[in-house]
């Protein structure tokens, strides 16, 4: 396996995983892609989006409820999704039931589409992967430059800082952090996890910009009046700029299995939410087994972990000269 | 990659679903129930899982329900709960109240001896009270017990006399909540701190033996109880921490008792020979599961809205289907086993139409345009708050959101760690709460429901009712059944009304025990070892026993 | 300078670190909500009425300025006394003590697992010289890696000891003790096993590419030539240099190692009930047990620091390139 073939097929499993986050109400949802109600045509299943998209409603006035009554008078549906559940719709008479036509990946224990559900946890793995990594990066750089171009005691002190906080165990830090506010919710989820990961990207940041500062390029900008914060900017953050998505990459995958860690011990993102760590949690609640609540849940993170993984390995290997 | 890996998943799938299909198979120890059998003989061990390792054998200081088992053996109070939570002799035999019910005596069994072998005395009830009482001590769920004693003094040798403040129906029932300790052994040095509690003597059927941390307790029979010896030799305490693994424990013959996870029920109670070897027990347990609505709040305030949220979740297809019919749906907060338990009154039903209308009466009106329920421009939107552990809070909330989202009125669900939920409940600092709780055998329910900061002090929703103060005050005073029952019955009627909290379910306890054992009682209330005396009668017949003496 | 003096200077500068981590653990702590209700007990927590708060404040001398208390501690920690456990009374060493071996038990035998098996690995997988990458054996690296691992551990629970019933669901051990040596030993390899193997096969395959890469560089043709002329067939000189090169990752490892125990432990020894450091972290933080959790932290943070110190000094003697740059 070649770098780039490594690299293309990291790549592809991303954007395959970021497809299905984005397209999620559409893959699974008890309501119809396309029906026709009182003779007009509408996108039910568009609504779901929330906000301006409303206006893909059947009917202005009325609620309609897709689960019952299906082909009631005057509906029609035209196309369903391919998974024609939705991830919060119970189904008190079908819990625990094993995957079957109905159901293909079983139901959960209040009757839930397991399917659809691991459909509509990939928007919720992206959603926190991506925040979290992105505010990681952000602290991360901003620590690392500062650090690395403050001078003496400034790097000194930022070290310590850094030290320390690399020093707590993620996972208790994390939930240390969301026990810790009084209103919990998606963002301290989010802010949790990214003040795990930062320290990494700091550590690394702050040693590409002392070692940078140090070469000959820097000197000419700064001979020829170059502040720092456009030295770093312009030239330092760009040189370094593989290397930190490479990192990036990585801390995506871990944010998103500390996610779904924490989901499966009871504090991650809250009910009915589907996580698949949360899936994971209710199977293993259960002493009767339910292989359907861990086998599926469990491909879907391998999936994405391996997504980002594959994708950060290939760009490293296609950049970074030292490994052969 | 495609190819290969599609193999793969079809394969492990397919190996998974086998794994799925295999039996638990349970080795030998047949019984037989239909054996004649010549009557009580001593011998053998109970050997029952706990989750995890007593706090401590403090009796006093203790608050856990490991170190309450313990206590229940190998200690004594001077009256305890019988098979229907009535109150039976225990160390004290017999007990009057004077006239104006402020003084209680109680008159103590004679030739009572601590395992040690000194003589039981009315000073060590007198010393336990003050150990109690002795904030040192840290006997945060006891005290309360005491606080409208005046004064606990021993008038001789066998007779204790209580002086109360105030008249109170609960005197009594809290000396079944004390194990009483021995005085002769905490003359030196701090109670808190002695070496005996890690070796505790008490006057009980079983004798301390040893604890190793982390793996048993083993406990072993008295010969000299008052009430005679018990016939069962040992009985074992092993720690087990997971219920899945108790349960297997007791299909490998490890322990000879477990609880049943309500999934297993159905399957275990069908299986001809789990039902040859394990009598299967079913008994709803004195907790409640409850949903508290903050009337601070500007939603929860008017008892229609109450009551609508109680009427958007289907409560009796949950029991029947999710939690397995392992529990009694609840009307209020008085268990079908407590006295003063009105039978009539049934529980709201699962009524999404009646729900709307009524939060239609009280303004909550549907916007045509979003159909989200809003009243003076607020929208209906509160936060729910659970606690992790159980998955029942987070099916429940997950059923409520649902129902509530089809009326127009969003739920959002937030996670809490259990100490945490407490302190938010504690402080009213919440719109709304899944919580349980733990109840008495008696029913009195001033510390939820009356209006005063002192007497309800778990009144988290800040329910306030006048009629309803008078009457919990009057309950508490009543020593007449019949004029007790009417005030409770009253209460009752006046919670449905007014719904400050939406009483969920009572859980039932499903447990296993060996068949081999005899004179086996399930007291309906506390099930089969928290009543007295329980499994000081049970015996195991000569031929059946796993440990003959001897 | 030398490499004590280097020493030297990282330990005087981890004193700082220390403190900073302490003071942050016990800021955490105090922020957390739910304290009073949590030390009234289990079932204390629900009849808490507002005397019974402010007697709980009073036993453990809540009322007091948190710096006092902070202070306070600090000092006895400086005797080496970590206090107690406030859940079951027992000094806090013992409750860590008691958790800690079970815990390094797993980990050793996870990183002996790992090693055991990704030196071979990587040797014979460096030794077939494939071009590039290293096709399906890279694969499958990536796979192992990418495997989440607790999830991982609920589907070889499922399988194994649910489905099949070959080894054992949860626990370290069955057998009550005194049981015969044999029997005990067997009985707690059946336990390991899953546990273990859940927590090293993600380092496995890190190290099988690691070592293969190293060894890459090493089994080039001219290297092979110089050997053979010094008379050591190549794979002799494959195995030297694999093990000499195999002890940096080792000693990183090692280093990485501590904090790895207790958070990502926790998961795998949920799953497993596992009586671990990790179980005892979450256990004490969820039930606000602040002097386990205190203790703990302070372990793990001199532990840690003290791993990376030593790793950088192992290193620095391996490798005298290293030690020129860390000394300047």
């Amino acid at each position: 396996m070649s770098s780039p073939s490594t690299y293309r097929q990291g790549a592809m499993v991303c954007s395959a995983g970021l497809l299905v986050a984005a397209l999620a109400p559409l893959l699974a949802n008890d309501r119809p892609l396309v029906a026709r109600v009182e003779g007009k045509l509408c996108l039910p299943a568009l609504a779901s989006y929330g906000g301006p998209a409303s206006i893909f409603r059947c009917r202005r006035a009325a609620d309609i409820d897709w689960r019952r009554g299906r082909a009631e008078g005057g509906r029609q549906i035209l196309l369903d999704p391919p998974i024609h559940h939705g991830p919060l719709s119970t189904d008190l008479e079908s819990v625990f039931r094993p995957p079957s036509r109905e159901h293909p990946m079983g139901t959960d224990s209040l009757g839930r589409d397991v399917a659809a559900r691991l459909v509509h946890g990939f928007p919720v793995a992206v959603l926190v992967g991506g925040l979290a990594t992105g505010l990681a990066l952000v602290l991360g750089l901003a620590f690392g430059a500062a650090a690395g171009s403050g001078g003496r005691w400034a790097d000194l002190g930022l070290c310590r800082v850094i030290d320390l906080v690399a020093c707590f165990p993620t996972l208790i830090l994390a939930l240390a952090l969301v026990a810790a506010v009084d209103r919990p919710g998606l963002g301290t989820l989010v802010g949790a996890i990214a003040l795990t990961r930062w320290t990494g990207i700091a550590r690394f940041f702050r040693g590409e910009v002392l070692r940078q500062r140090a070469l000959a390029y820097c000197d000419a900008a700064r001979a020829a009046g170059a502040r720092r914060p456009y030295l770093l900017a312009r030239h330092i953050l760009p040189n370094a700029l593989p290397p930190i998505l490479v990192t990036a990459a990585f801390s995506a995958s871990s944010a998103i299995l500390l996610e779904s860690g924490m989901s499966f011990l009871g504090l991650g993102v809250s009910p009915p939410t589907p996580s698949w760590g949360a899936i994971l949690a209710e199977a293993q609640k259960q002493t009767h087994p339910a292989w359907w609540l861990i086998l599926f849940p469990t491909l879907a993170l391998f999936f994405t972990v391996l997504g980002c993984n594959l994708l950060a390995e290939g760009h490293r290997d296609a950049t970074d000269p030292r490994i052969l | 990659m495609g190819k290969g890996f599609a193999r793969a998943w079809l394969s492990l799938a397919l190996a998974l679903a086998l794994s799925g299909c295999r039996q638990a198979t349970a080795p030998g120890g047949a019984s037989h129930p239909a054996a004649a059998d010549a009557g009580p003989v001593d011998g053998d061990w109970f050997t029952l899982p706990i989750d995890s390792d007593p706090t401590t054998l403090n009796f006093i200081s203790g608050t856990d329900t490991y170190q309450e088992l313990v206590a229940r053996y190998v200690a004594d109070t001077l009256v305890d709960e019988g098979p229907a939570l009535e109150t039976v002799p225990r160390l004290a035999l017999s007990w009057e109240f004077s006239g104006d019910k402020k003084t209680l005596t109680l008159h103590l069994r004679r030739g009572v001896r601590w395992h040690d072998g000194a003589a039981f005395t009315s000073r060590d009830v007198v010393f336990t009270y003050r150990q109690v009482i002795n904030p040192a001590n840290r006997a945060l769920n006891k005290i309360d017990l005491f606080r409208d004693v005046v004064e606990v003094s021993a008038l001789d040798e066998s007779t204790v006399r209580v002086v109360y403040r105030e008249p109170t129906i609960l005197a009594l029932a809290a000396w079944s909540r004390i194990p009483i300790v021995a005085e002769h052994l905490f003359r030196e040095g701090d109670f808190a701190s002695s070496p005996v509690h890690r070796a505790p003597v008490g006057t009980g059927a079983y004798r301390f033996v040893s604890w190793e941390r982390g793996r048993q307790l083993v406990l072993s029979a008295n010969d000299d109880y008052f009430l005679g010896r018990p016939h069962l030799d040992r009985i074992v305490l092993k720690i087990i921490p997971s219920r899945s693994t108790q349960l297997q424990a007791l299909l490998r013959g490890d322990v000879d008792w477990s609880p049943v996870p309500p999934e297993e029920w159905e399957s275990r109670s069908r299986s001809a020979d789990f039902r040859r070897r394990f009598r299967l027990f079913r008994y709803p347990v004195l907790y409640l599961w409850y949903i508290a609505w903050n009337e601070k709040s500007p939603f929860f305030s008017d008892s229609r809205v109450r009551t609508a949220m109680t009427l958007s979740i289907d409560r009796a297809s949950y029991l029947r289907s999710v939690y397995r019919g392992a529990g009694t749906l609840a009307a209020s907060i008085f268990h079908p086993h407590q006295f003063g338990y009105d039978p009539d009154l049934s529980p709201l039903p699962f009524d999404l139409e009646r729900a709307g209308r009524l939060l239609d009466e009280a303004g909550w009106v549907r916007d045509p345009r979003d159909r989200v329920r809003r009243k003076g421009g607020r929208e209906f939107r509160f936060t729910l708050l659970i606690f992790q552990g159980t998955p029942v809070q987070e099916q429940i909330a997950a059923l409520l959101q649902e129902g509530l989202a089809s009326n127009g009125v969003s739920v959002d669900i937030r996670i809490l760690d259990f100490p945490a939920l407490l302190d938010r409940l504690q402080k009213r600092d919440f719109e709304a709460a899944i919580s349980g709780r733990l109840l008495t055998s008696d029913p009195d329910p001033t510390l939820f429901f009356h209006s005063d900061h002192q007497l309800g002090a778990s009144n988290y929703v800040g329910y306030s009712d006048p009629e309803m103060d008078r009457l919990l005050l009057e309950g508490r005073h009543a020593f007449e059944p019949v004029e007790r029952g009417a005030i409770y019955r009253r209460v009752q009627a006046i919670l449905q009304r007014d719904q400050p909290y939406t009483f969920l379910f009572f859980p039932f306890s499903t447990a296993a025990l060996s068949a081999r054992f005899r004179e086996v009682t399930l007291s309906p209330a506390s099930g089969l070892l928290r009543w007295y005396p329980g499994l000081l009668n049970w015996y195991v017949p000569l031929e059946l026993q796993k440990h003959p003496r001897g | 300078m030398t490499l004590a003096g280097y020493a030297a200077r990282r330990l005087i500068a981890a004193v700082p670190t220390l403190i900073g981590i302490t003071l942050i653990t016990f800021l955490l702590l105090e922020i957390l909500p739910g304290r009073e209700a949590a030390l009234a007990g289990p079932e204390g927590g629900s009849f808490l009425t507002g005397e019974a708060v402010a007697r709980i404040r009073a036993t453990y001398h809540l009322d007091e300025p948190a710096w006092r208390r902070y202070l306070e501690w600090l000092l006895r920690l400086c005797r080496w006394d970590l206090g107690d456990s406030i859940l079951d009374g027992r000094p806090v060493s013992q409750v860590i003590q008691e958790a800690a071996v079970p815990t390094l038990v797993l980990n050793v035998v996870a990183l002996a697992m790992a090693f055991c098996v990704s030196v071979p690995v990587g040797v014979g997988w460096a030794r077939r010289r494939r071009a590039g990458r290293g096709g399906a054996g890279s694969l499958v690296s990536y796979l192992l890696y990418a495997f989440p691992n607790f999830a991982a551990a609920l589907l070889l629970q499922q399988f194994f000891s649910v489905g099949l019933g070959l080894l054992p669901l949860q626990g370290t051990n069955d057998l009550p003790p005194g049981s015969p040596f044999w029997a005990t030993a067997r009985d707690l390899a059946a336990h390991l096993i899953l546990p273990a193997v859940c927590l090293s096969y993600g380092s496995l395959a890190y190290l099988a590419r690691f070592t293969r890469t190293n060894l890459l560089e090493v089994l080039t043709r001219e290297h092979l030539l110089a050997a053979r002329g010094r008379g050591i067939g190549e794979t002799v000189l494959a195995w030297r240099h694999a093990l000499r090169n195999a002890l940096i990752p080792l000693i990183t490892l090692l280093g990485l190692l501590v904090p790895a125990l207790l958070g990502g432990s926790v998961l795998i020894e949920t799953v497993f009930s596992w009586p671990g450091l990790g179980r005892l972290y979450f256990y004490s933080l969820q039930n606000r047990d602040f002097p386990v959790v205190l203790g703990l932290t302070t372990l793990t943070a001199i532990l840690t620091l003290a791993g990376a110190l030593l790793a950088d000094l192992l290193c620095a003697i391996a490798d005298p390139r290293f030690a020129e740059e860390v000394t300047r």
